[in-house]
């Protein structure tokens, strides 16, 4: 099937769809041939996944020590109801 | 089943899961000791609703939908949680066409390396806090468990074009912001 071409403006409504993996097949090719011959849609998308990639890299280098997670667990432990011999839940 | 086995059981699913939860909460509350009561919270819930689980199904989705939803139900008068911004329209190519009014559009340095690497990642966690929470919630599951828009969508209960569009702006907001951080110490200029 012959694809339509995107123009610069159809490009960049479908780009952060197209980082997020959530176009279909047909689009996705759509986008990639713009991309191919369009040197500043393809400016934008290496800035934008960039950014994208570096954003998730940093986002999830949250600090949470093992301890503390541990250390968290046993308070949730605490919290928990306490079975008398026998008792069933229901 | 008896409640020594059905706190056994309990236990057994939610340890692997905890320092995830841990993680997104943290960076959702934004501060260390409003994720572990969150966390906490949640677990508590979570154990009360246990009879509801089916046993051999998704413990951590099922469990992290129980914490996103306690979290967006938070008072939202609550004076420890952090300031939010409105968000306003922000271009769909903020930051190219900021780097290139700034003239950073130099061959081979790539404008979001360069941003990026002038942030750290507590920085950006404080921009990520500024967020409004329904805003917050979407860019955190996105950002820290990659899920699909189908898979946030059902998470939060919204439709997935309140996602989409949810993470589009939160990602230009972000964009908006970090720019601004790196204008305010002068690191933006060549």
């Amino acid at each position: 099937m012959l694809l339509s071409m995107l123009n610069c403006k159809e490009t960049l409504a479908r780009l952060n769809d197209y980082l997020d993996r959530e176009l279909s097949a047909q689009e996705i090719k759509q986008v990639e041939r713009h991309l191919r011959i369009c040197h500043h849609c393809s400016q934008i998308y290496a800035t934008e996944t960039t950014f994208l990639t570096e954003l998730k890299t940093k986002v999830r280098r949250v600090e949470t020590e093992d301890a503390q997670v541990l250390s968290l667990l046993n308070r949730i432990k605490a919290e928990l109801p306490e079975a008398a011999p026998g008792e069933t839940t229901k | 089943m008896t409640l020594n086995e059905k706190s056994r059981q309990f236990e057994e699913l939610l340890a692997p899961v905890l320092g995830t939860a841990l993680g997104m909460a943290t960076r959702m509350t934004g501060n260390r000791d409003d994720a572990e009561d969150l966390v906490q919270e949640t677990a508590i819930q979570a154990y009360s609703a246990f009879d509801s689980f089916a046993v051999g199904t998704n413990f951590k989705a099922w469990f992290l939908k129980i914490l996103f939803n306690r979290f967006l139900n938070r008072k939202r008068s609550d004076s420890r949680g952090p300031q939010t911004v409105e968000l306003d329209e922000t271009t769909e190519i903020y930051l190219y066409a900021q780097a290139r009014r700034a003239g950073w559009q130099i061959k081979g340095n790539d404008p979001a390396t360069m941003l990026m690497s002038k942030v750290d990642s507590a920085e950006i966690g404080e921009a990520l806090t500024a967020l409004p929470r329904e805003f917050r919630a979407v860019a955190v599951l996105y950002f820290m468990e990659d899920l699909s828009y189908e898979a946030i969508a059902q998470m939060l209960d919204v439709p997935i074009g309140t996602v989409r569009s949810r993470l589009h702006r939160a990602r230009k907001h972000l964009q908006k912001s970090l720019w601004e951080l790196a204008q305010e110490r002068g690191i933006t200029r060549n």
